[in-house]
């Protein structure tokens, strides 16, 4: 059997794409359903406009910033697909990514490939950057930031990181791992952060950095105020600042309401993954109070801080973690945020002791299954207009308890491996 | 205006300005119960302007007008005359008007439509629908209303009607709990299942159907196709508008959307002179003799006000155990 080397599996990713893009243009000419993503008609209006010297705004239901449209802008006069194209090769991005941070990390080659598999072969993720969504995109800047917070390239990662906040604001939540991260511990002067290795997981002495321990909360605060850290937040702030600044100055209060405050307040009373769903349906009529929207956050802000405490020295595993409970906690779940840990998973991998045989399997299932339950009940709702609401909402329950299970089975059988190694251990430092 | 009452008893003529004027008309009528009462708006030498009131309301009528009656306005296709209407009908309505009030849109269509004055064909003459059969077909949250109708062409009309390109224009005015997608429309535009399509009023097309107003769907097409061969008269065509539920109030079960009936055109552009006229003459569908499938009916699955405790309590108290369950596994866990 031939051997599989890294090349051929991104090759094959990359073939597989191009003819699902063509299968996708052939399928909306041919057919009413259309393969492609209604989301992806609304970045094509909204960067026409933009063409054309307009808002993108006009376009109802555009939400994203405008360097997404203008990004698409070669849709107008170049093809058609000319997105769908460039979501994928994201896409593929993010696979090369995922293996060369194993490959920086210490992982051996064969583990690296079949984790970035799990990434280029999923389902779920060859359809969603074909159909013409853009989440391939924000997945790939996430990856590279990681890289260069490896690499010590602080500016890049910050300019990064103002970036994809400007562009999705979901990353915020990872300000403060990172932050906790750039713990001056790590990093000798003159010289780039020793990374934690594959290979020591299991013998690794007790490696517990203290800055993780809250020690009194103003020495928390304190120690937040060193060179590294300081520095990443005014880049990374000034960089979110200007580009938003900049989409204001052009298009105004439109780009304000419909690209930040939209997703800050959207309370979507249709049916989604989220189990607050219903109790928002049932109580649209009237406004919700202060104490019951604080009430509502305060579940996914006490899981956030406490795992943000306890993992953020192993960062991938960390940003996974954060990124399933926010999903999950969320007011609002559509399925393509699921792709948001989807990319984070393969870095986690190689440091899980689940076996794929009962434990593993039992993870996927779960979590497929409870899925495929929800839509079941939804598909009942939407298309045979059945009031089946109770039972909807009680299989968004049955979700969420599935997501918990997996989060904790992925917790406890994790090998904790900080990123860096504090700078005076005696290990070998790769290059 | 002028208002001239043409029915058995004879015909009378009437100045009338405004309502109470109406309502003096109608009270100086002498008609038995059965008649219909026919009124025909328009200048000393032509009339462009028909109503048709049924008598039995009359009172109703004293009270409120002419919103019991179907009006319409006669298609005039000589030559030379300068009646032609805006690209959509319902536009100008809504350039006026921001938002749809029922009665409003009743008296645009009956009054407004600018068509001046133009010469009177003979009643024979007009493109008539002999039946019209309406539904909703499909299941769930996204369904088509469909309207299948019987046209018929006068003969002398048939040869105009092909030099000139007609379409039917029906416009639907939408309750509240459904809505078009202006862009699933485009579409189908595209496609060329339809010449013309357009959404009027509220297109929000993520709001629950209380918070939203009602919308005017237009739907254009074209007839060129349908104008029946030499021996016949008649020829079919059916319109299907997709249409999708809006999340209902809260209720018990379901919650009834009810449609009534579509206000039905047939327009035709003519090109002369580099100068292209657009004619409209409305179609009263009280006056098609063969009705079909009302009322419409569509029950829409709406949540139950009563699960409003047990849910928000469920709810967050599921939030808070499954946060707790990550926290404790969490704080657990042993870094070596």
């Amino acid at each position: 059997m031939a051997e599989i080397t890294f090349r051929s599996v991104l090759l094959l990713s990359a073939v597989f794409r191009v003819v699902l893009i063509f299968y996708g243009e052939w399928q909306d000419a041919q057919m009413a359903v259309r393969y492609t993503d209604i989301d992806y008609f609304v970045f094509s209006d909204a960067a026409a406009l933009m063409v054309s010297g307009k808002s993108p705004y006009d376009r109802s239901t555009y939400r994203y910033s405008p360097l997404l449209a203008f990004f698409l802008m070669p849709n107008s006069f170049l093809h058609q697909s000319w997105g769908k194209f460039l979501f994928s090769a994201s896409d593929l991005l993010v696979g090369l990514l995922i293996h060369r941070i194993l490959k920086l990390r210490g992982v051996p080659e064969k583990l690296s490939t079949y984790s970035a598999m799990v990434w280029l072969f999923n389902p779920f993720t060859f359809t969603i950057g074909t159909r013409g969504n853009c989440e391939p995109i924000v997945c790939s800047m996430i990856l590279w930031i990681l890289i260069c917070l490896m690499k010590d390239n602080l500016i890049q990662a910050a300019f990064w990181y103002g970036l994809v906040v400007h562009l999705r604001i979901y990353p915020i939540i990872y300000a403060l791992p990172i932050i906790i991260l750039l713990d001056p511990l790590y990093f000798q002067h003159g010289k780039k952060p020793a990374l934690g290795k594959w290979s020591f997981r299991t013998s690794e002495s007790s490696l517990d950095s203290s800055n993780a321990q809250i020690t009194g909360f103003w020495n928390f605060f304190r120690s937040l105020i060193t060179w590294r850290r300081v520095m990443f937040g005014i880049l990374s702030g000034t960089t979110f600042l200007i580009l938003t600044g900049l989409s204001f100055y052009l298009y105004g209060w439109d780009f304000l309401h419909e690209a930040l405050l939209y997703h800050l307040t959207r309370t979507d009373p249709r049916h989604n993954f989220s189990i607050y769903f219903y109790h928002i349906y049932l109580h649209y009529e009237h406004e919700f109070s202060i104490l019951e929207k604080l009430i509502s956050f305060l579940p996914q802000f006490i899981v956030q801080l406490i795992l943000i405490l306890r993992f953020a020295p192993d960062l991938p595993f960390c940003l996974f973690l954060q990124t399933v409970a926010f999903v999950a906690f969320n007011k609002v779940i559509t399925a393509q945020y699921f792709v948001w840990f989807f990319c984070l998973l393969p870095l986690i991998l190689p440091w899980n002791n689940m076996r794929l045989k009962w434990r593993g399997l039992a993870c996927i299932s779960v979590w497929i299954g409870a899925q495929t339950h929800w839509l079941m009940w939804g598909y009942l709702l939407e298309f045979r207009g059945k009031n089946v609401f109770l039972q909807l909402w009680m299989a968004s329950l049955l979700f969420m308890a599935a997501n918990t299970f997996v989060m904790i089975n992925v917790i406890r059988s994790h090998v904790f491996c900080p990123l860096f190694k504090p700078s005076s251990s005696k290990s070998v430092k790769d290059d | 205006m002028f208002a001239i009452s043409a029915n058995l008893s004879g015909s009378k003529q009437f100045n009338i300005n405004n309502r109470d004027d109406i309502s003096r008309f109608l009270s100086d009528l002498r008609l038995s119960s059965r008649e219909v009462l026919q009124l025909r708006f328009g200048d000393e030498n032509s009339f462009h302007a028909m109503c048709f009131c049924d008598i039995s309301h009359k009172h109703q009528i004293v009270r409120t007008g002419f919103d019991l009656c179907n009006c319409g306005f006669i298609l005039h296709f000589t030559s030379g005359q300068t009646c032609s209407v805006d690209e959509y009908i319902a536009e100008s309505y809504f350039k006026k008007y921001h938002s749809f009030i029922e009665r409003e849109f009743d008296n645009f269509i009956a009054n407004k439509i600018p068509l001046g004055s133009c010469k009177l064909l003979k009643d024979e003459n007009l493109l008539m629908v002999k039946s019209l059969s309406r539904n909703v077909i499909g299941e769930g949250s996204h369904r088509w209303l469909s309207s299948s109708m019987r046209l018929k062409f006068p003969r002398e009309l048939k040869h105009e009607l092909t030099a000139r390109s007609c379409e039917v224009v029906v416009i639907e005015r939408l309750p509240s709990g459904v809505f078009a997608d202006p862009f699933e429309l485009q579409h189908f535009v595209q496609r060329g299942v339809f010449t013309d399509a357009s959404v009027f009023g509220d297109t929000n097309l993520e709001l629950p159907s209380f918070r939203s107003n009602q919308t005017v769907v237009e739907i254009h097409m074209s007839i060129d196709s349908k104008v029946p061969l030499r021996d016949e008269d008649e020829s079919e065509i059916i319109l299907k508008v997709p249409l999708h539920a809006r999340y209902q109030p809260l209720g018990h079960g379901f919650s009834r959307v009810e449609f009534g009936a579509p206000d039905i055109f047939v327009c035709c552009s003519s090109t002369e002179q580099d100068v292209t006229k657009r004619l409209c003459q409305p179609i009263p569908t009280s006056l098609i003799p063969d009705k079909k499938g009302s009322p419409l009916m569509w029950e829409i699955p709406c949540g139950n006000k009563e699960h409003a405790a047990v849910v928000s309590a469920v709810t967050f108290g599921f939030a808070i155990s499954t946060a707790l369950l990550i926290v404790l596994t969490s704080v657990s866990y042993s870094r070596q």
